[in-house]
């Protein structure tokens, strides 16, 4: 019943007219504030050719507060746990109601490319990460395989 | 994508800026969505660069408000929403106007508004607003000619000399109210009201004819009223 701020409406206009390549986001036919999204692993990452589907959820106070954002599809990531939780700063502390769900996902997509084994949420694959890099990028690269590649 | 059409948007809304603030970093966005920011982020949207906390007590407004001034929107010629404040009604900025308006018109049973960064419903058949994160948070709505005295423009306040000061009850009523002097146009003083939404008093009738029946019952409202000026700093709202 509740109508949807003009921000929201805008915001998903232009991701159906301008999308970012590489990624999709498609409001759910049942509630406009939930998306359904997926994320091209990037390339000359270990995540390369997987297809990551996400959740993304406008609470009530957007664009005040942060979307909050799940990896549905199972992923071998420092920043990214079990849960599919993601530790991301602008999802937290560092949002501005200036960022965008485009942004935001960017934002995730260069998580992708770029671990950071320093600010954990995986201890386990953040520890490997750090001590055995090779042997974690192929943890990786097996699961984009097994998990990212059959849809 | 048009860059320039983009660089005149609100980056907050992303719609046209509506009475254009401008924060001490330089940024400019609508006097709503900086007030939303300055209460919830206490950072600039666009740098993070800290907003004083006493910000909202003088904010920069880049545009004079005439007492003239009511509503610009398209179809909101013949109508003006108003909410209730102490000792009188705010009138609903332009835009909030327009969809309280347009939905009213398509004949909804109620209207969604996010204003400052909290979503607020306005039932259209008790004529009340209530804020979706606390329900006791309330204000009596009514649509009405754009000519009634009003107190200002969705808390940025106007005095106009062919409008009588609202009826004041005691001086304790005054103390949210702090003058300002926008920088651009010195002898302009307008005066941002940070009042709490006030319990809505159950023997009102929200479709009474008569505006000033109903500002003296809010104004008797008022007297008992708790709240002090420090607690606005972190409890404000539209």
């Amino acid at each position: 019943m509740a109508a949807l701020p003009r921000r929201i409406i805008k915001e998903t206009q232009r991701l159906m007219q301008e999308p970012v390549p590489g990624i999709s986001a498609v409001p759910s036919e049942t509630n406009a504030r939930y998306f359904h999204v997926i994320v091209t692993g990037p390339e000359d990452s270990p995540f390369e050719g997987g297809l990551f589907k996400l959740e993304l959820f406008l609470p009530e106070d957007y664009p005040m507060s942060a979307p909050k954002v799940r990896f549905i599809t199972k992923i071998y990531h420092p920043n990214i746990d079990r849960l599919g939780r993601i530790c991301l700063d602008i999802l937290k502390d560092k949002w501005s109601p200036a960022l965008q769900i485009r942004t935001v996902l960017l934002s995730i997509q260069a998580l992708l490319s770029a671990p950071n084994p320093d600010d954990p949420l995986a201890n386990d694959v953040a520890e490997l990460w750090k001590v055995n890099e090779g042997e974690a990028i192929r943890n990786a690269k097996e699961w984009t395989r097994r998990y990212a590649m059959d849809n | 994508m048009n860059v320039d059409k983009q660089e005149q948007d609100c980056a907050v809304c992303l719609q046209k800026c509506h009475h254009p603030t401008q924060l001490p970093c330089g940024h400019i966005f609508c006097f709503l969505c900086v007030k939303g920011v300055a209460i919830q982020n206490k950072k600039c949207a666009m740098c993070r660069a800290a907003i004083p906390s006493d910000y909202l007590d003088h904010p920069i407004l880049l545009e004079k408000l005439s007492p003239q001034q009511s509503t610009i929107g398209t179809i909101s010629e013949d109508y003006q929403w108003y909410y209730e404040g102490r000792n009188g009604w705010w009138k609903y900025d332009e835009r909030s106007n327009d969809e309280l308006e347009m939905a009213f018109n398509a004949g909804e049973a109620n209207c969604s508004l996010l204003l400052a960064g909290a979503l607020y419903s306005v039932d259209f058949q008790s004529m009340i607003q209530v804020r979706r994160s606390d329900p006791t948070r309330r204000r009596h709505v009514r649509r009405d000619v754009p000519t009634l005295p009003a107190k200002g423009i969705a808390g940025i306040k106007t005095f106009d000399n062919r409008q009588t000061e609202p009826t004041k009850t005691n001086t304790e009523n005054d103390s949210n109210e702090v003058e300002v002097i926008s920088n651009h146009s010195e002898s302009e003083v307008i005066v941002i009201d940070d009042e709490e939404e006030n319990d809505v008093a159950p023997n009102v009738s929200a479709h009474s004819n008569s505006s000033i029946e109903i500002i003296n019952v809010f104004s008797t409202i008022n007297l008992a009223d708790p709240e002090s000026p420090d607690d606005l700093l972190t409890n404000e709202d539209t």
